[in-house]
């Protein structure tokens, strides 16, 4: 596991970032699978994501996505 | 000026213009975009509609038909995950896994403080260092899969008010800490993070 990288969070259609891993191949990249994530963490975690939610939904309503 | 005073080894040339077709077509194989910098007492919602139109004239000169390549886009500035999903839907033929918003900043600025806390740990030591989320203060830096040493579970996940109290408000409270000292953003920091971030992407990274 390793987190190097940005990663697209698509669940909630923005771009979040969850621990992922760059291979030395061109710029691929994984998301790291099996991490524990514990109530303390998935509070924070879900917090974070509604935010982004949020600001989808405010650039959706300005025109800025489709 | 200073990037070339700087002889970085993998910068061949430099080019500045305002015209977005003709310079972001040009770029091989990451562009780095930056938006309009947040200042003091500047809310986030106004960043959102100030940077919308930059990233949307953006993501739509990505779709270049004489690219010979696709690109990877990194974009640092904030709100930097949102900046990235408007450059992405206005670029749509571009693979999703090719941008990526910036938290190798919240990253970097996370590593210093856990590894400041007894058993103090230099930088090298850290490794697994995780953040979650936006790139705001609601982000959640994530001790618990930290290792110090090559293995060792950092002793420091175990003080809840620590972690509660100082390390988790510390690191996404950073951003606006900065703005605060100097006046506007992150510079130096948020370049050095740039450079990280692109390189672990492009040529794999060590762990950290």
């Amino acid at each position: 596991m390793a987190v190097a990288v940005g990663r697209l969070l698509r669940r909630s259609g923005g771009l979040g970032r969850a621990p992922s891993r760059a291979r030395r191949k061109d710029g691929e990249w994984s998301i790291v699978q099996g991490l524990d994530i514990d109530d303390f963490s998935r509070a924070r975690i879900d917090a974070s994501v509604a935010e982004l939610g949020e600001e989808r939904d405010a650039v959706r309503e300005l025109g800025l996505i489709g | 000026m200073e990037l070339d005073d700087c002889a970085f080894p993998s910068l061949a040339a430099l080019r500045t213009g305002d015209d977005p077709d003709a310079h972001v077509r040009r770029r091989q194989p990451a562009p780095c975009w930056s938006g309009a910098a947040r200042t003091k007492g500047m809310e986030r919602d106004d960043l959102l509609s100030a940077n919308g139109a930059i990233f949307t004239v953006q993501g739509a000169s990505l779709q270049q038909p004489r690219r010979r390549r696709p690109a990877h886009v990194l974009v640092p500035g904030n709100p930097a995950n949102t900046n990235a999903l408007i450059a992405m839907s206005n670029a749509p033929d571009i693979p999703t896994e090719r941008f990526s918003a910036m938290t190798r900043l919240d990253h970097n600025r996370a590593i210093g403080p856990a590894g400041r806390r007894r058993p103090a740990a230099p930088v090298t030591d850290l490794a697994k260092m995780t953040i979650w989320g936006n790139h705001s203060a609601t982000q959640y830096p994530d001790i618990f899969h930290a290792e110090i040493g090559g293995g060792t579970r950092p002793s420091v996940v175990d003080d809840q008010a620590w972690l509660e109290n100082d390390f988790i408000p510390t690191v996404q409270k950073r951003g606006a800490a900065i703005i605060e000292a100097r006046g506007a953003s992150s510079a130096a920091s948020a370049a050095s993070a740039v450079i990280d971030h692109v390189h672990d992407w492009m040529l794999g990274h060590t762990g950290r």
